[in-house]
């Protein structure tokens, strides 16, 4: 029997087409909103996770300069970090160890071909040889690691080894770094993160041809197992705060965790959802408006037709049913239209943050979310209808006829 | 002896209009017999149309009752009134009053809906009733795709869908010309000879009425007895307008 009254409404939706259309607009924009939002802030929180998971979690990087912007700011970002910084950071309690390289972009040479390379200048003492190894700070490929007595050699990232140089930089050539020649003793592994373009050198040679005595361009803290990476990060910074003799909120420094990171893009996605979720929450409402509105026209226009039905026998129950089941209807054609576009919404920002940033986001419609947007849509525009069918159902039959 | 399917007992309608109580009907009694053809005939505004929705269960009466089958239809709630209207009653209207989305076949499968027949069965009930009443190429058509006649005959059919005892018609013939007014009159005579259906019929036409076996006459929301004064009335409802003037000339 339901069949027959979906069949009926589908008729008095399609009778008047173009307000259909109009109508279903209001519901569309919504479900379009609130669907390209679900599965696009799930693809990004995802992607994102996935990013920090690879970084891993018990780290804490400490660069020098504060926030970029505020009164302070000019003085802050000339702010530099030397060695005694370093130090501090390896003191502070549940640090695991503390490395601070010097990092510049240098000139490399290879077979008559010059290129800009970042370059990493790391401490190759053995216990910083042990961190860089153990968290997979370098991770060879080919060759070997640093030893602490190594002095101007070179790892090779990735893609510096590959794709920078027309020919291949394998393992044993020579190549000039700031017309110094360093003989490659090792290429890293595919990464997928910025390690693919960064080469790294001993950190007393750095100096050397960076003609650099003191400084460290950032700390990098590992955290003992055990202890939480965010109150670690915090007592780094008061311990340098104290070493630095800055006052709290002035820092000329910046402590991240790429828990940290994650919580403060967590925190942005947050806020882009909540003002989404407004304007879809707002689209909806009037939505639902628009489809009580064409309820109520299409009541009064048909009211005579009303008055035939209820004298073929229709109960008051089925009248009700009737328009109940239209402004449904009406809410689940919009349902169906906002589930798609909501959807491909979200592959074509899923492929423009492959394109722009290289960051996968994986976007997926779930079977419950597809079964719980069209079950939405069509509960909303039967609420929207409630009023208006209860108009209908209530009409006088002679009245009704009288039209 | 045949028992009276519809029996109206000191039936009042009385409508309240704004400060002054209108009274349509004033103490009715009526009597008609299963498979009667009766018609009921006045002037407009004499109270006939009302009397009509009180005999179809669209109404209830202000005093008195209603009996159906010899069951007083004044205590019964909307849904039941609907039910009696679906199974029992069968209209037939003078602007067919078709719904003009569906086809004719879907029109007159609409009551059958709402009194929960089976989609086959109703299918092949709408069928057979509309090959009967000649409409077999016409089955699929809208209503603005038929002439008034074809329309008047899927409303007879509709009518019929439900199998009811009574068919209701009113002013069956007057929105129609007068060849296709008497086809459609002789199908209803076939309904009440064929089919066994009490009919009951409101015109103020003579030549309409003449077809029914009992005649009442209704005049001011009373059943009218002095036949001449009757004829009179009757005369001047039908060949002039309210304000006295012959009728036709205009339109």
């Amino acid at each position: 029997m339901i069949a027959d009254y979906f069949r009926l409404a589908f008729k008095g939706i399609a009778r008047r087409r173009v307000r259909s259309w109009l109508t279903l607009i209001g519901i569309f924009i919504g479900i379009t909103a609130v669907v390209s939002l679900i599965t696009l802030s799930q693809g990004m929180q995802d992607a994102i996770t996935e990013q920090f998971s690879k970084l891993g979690s018990n780290r804490v990087m400490i660069t020098p300069g504060g926030k970029s912007f505020g009164p302070t700011a000019g003085a802050v970002m000339t702010a530099k970090f030397d060695d005694d910084d370093a130090d501090t950071v390896r003191r502070v309690k549940g640090v695991d160890d503390a490395l601070g390289p010097l990092i510049r972009t240098a000139s490399v040479e290879f077979r008559g071909e010059t290129k800009a390379i970042m370059t990493f200048a790391y401490p190759t003492s053995s216990n910083a040889i042990r961190i860089l190894e153990r968290n997979g700070v370098i991770d060879i490929e080919d060759g070997r690691m640093f030893r602490p007595s190594d002095r101007y050699v070179a790892i090779l990232g990735y893609t510096n080894a590959y794709d920078d140089f027309d020919k291949e930089v394998k393992e044993g050539n020579t190549i000039k770094i700031e017309d110094y020649e360093f003989k490659v003793i090792g290429i890293r592994g595919k990464s997928g993160s910025f390690q693919d373009i960064a080469m790294g050198i001993p950190l007393d040679v750095g100096r050397e041809i960076f003609d650099e005595k003191e400084e460290v361009s950032s700390i990098f803290a590992i955290i003992k197992p055990g202890y939480d990476t965010g109150a670690v990060a915090e007592d780094i910074k008061k311990a340098l705060r104290k070493h630095r003799n800055v006052e709290e909120g002035e820092e000329d420094f910046t402590v991240n965790s790429p828990q940290m990171l994650l919580e403060s893009v967590t925190m942005i996605t947050d806020v882009v959802k909540a003002v989404l979720i407004g304007i879809a929450a707002v689209s909806i409402l009037v939505g639902g408006i628009g489809i009580m509105n064409t309820m109520y026209t299409s009541v009064a226009e048909r009211t005579k037709e009303i008055g035939i039905m209820k004298a073929t026998g229709a109960r008051n129950s089925s009248i009700m049913m009737l328009f109940l089941v239209e402004s449904g209807m009406l809410g689940l054609i919009g349902g169906v239209f906002g589930l798609a576009a909501g959807y491909g919404i979200s592959m074509a920002a899923g492929k423009i943050a492959m394109d722009a940033a290289g960051i996968e986001v994986i976007v997926a419609v779930t079977p419950a979310m597809v079964i719980g947007a069209l079950a939405f849509s069509f509960v909303l525009g039967a609420l929207s209808g409630v009023f208006p069918a209860r108009k209908a159902s209530k009409l006088q039959p002679v009245e009704a006829l009288r039209r | 002896m045949k028992k009276p399917i519809i029996e109206l007992k000191d039936v009042w309608k009385i409508y309240r209009m704004g400060e002054t109580d209108v009274e349509a009907l004033k103490g009715i009694s009526i009597s008609i017999n299963e498979d009667e053809f009766a018609s009921i005939q006045g002037p407009s505004g004499s109270g006939k149309s009302t009397l009509m929705h009180l005999v179809g269960c669209l109404d209830l009466p202000t005093k008195g009752h209603v009996f159906l089958d010899g069951h007083d239809i004044s205590k019964l709630t909307e849904s039941q009134l609907a039910t009696i209207r679906g199974k029992r009653i069968g209209f037939v209207f003078q602007a067919f009053n078709l719904i003009p989305t569906l086809t004719a076949m879907e029109n007159v499968m609409l009551p059958m809906i709402f009194n929960n027949v089976s989609r086959w069965k109703r299918e092949k009930t709408a069928t057979e009733l509309l090959m009967e009443m000649g409409l077999k190429e016409r089955m699929n058509h809208k209503p603005n795709q038929l002439s008034g006649g074809e329309q008047q005959r899927v409303a007879i059919a509709r009518a019929l869908a439900n199998d009811p005892e009574v068919i209701l018609a009113d002013e069956p013939t007057g929105n129609l010309d007068s060849t296709t007014g008497k086809h459609i009159m002789d199908l209803i005579r076939h309904l009440s000879k064929e089919h066994k259906k009490t009919i009951i019929m409101v015109t103020h036409d003579p030549y309409i009425a003449s077809f029914a076996k009992k005649k009442v006459v209704i005049v001011d929301g009373k059943v009218g007895h002095d036949h001449e004064y009757l004829k009179k009335i009757l005369w001047k409802s039908n060949h002039e307008d309210k304000k006295g003037n012959p009728k036709g000339g205009k339109k």
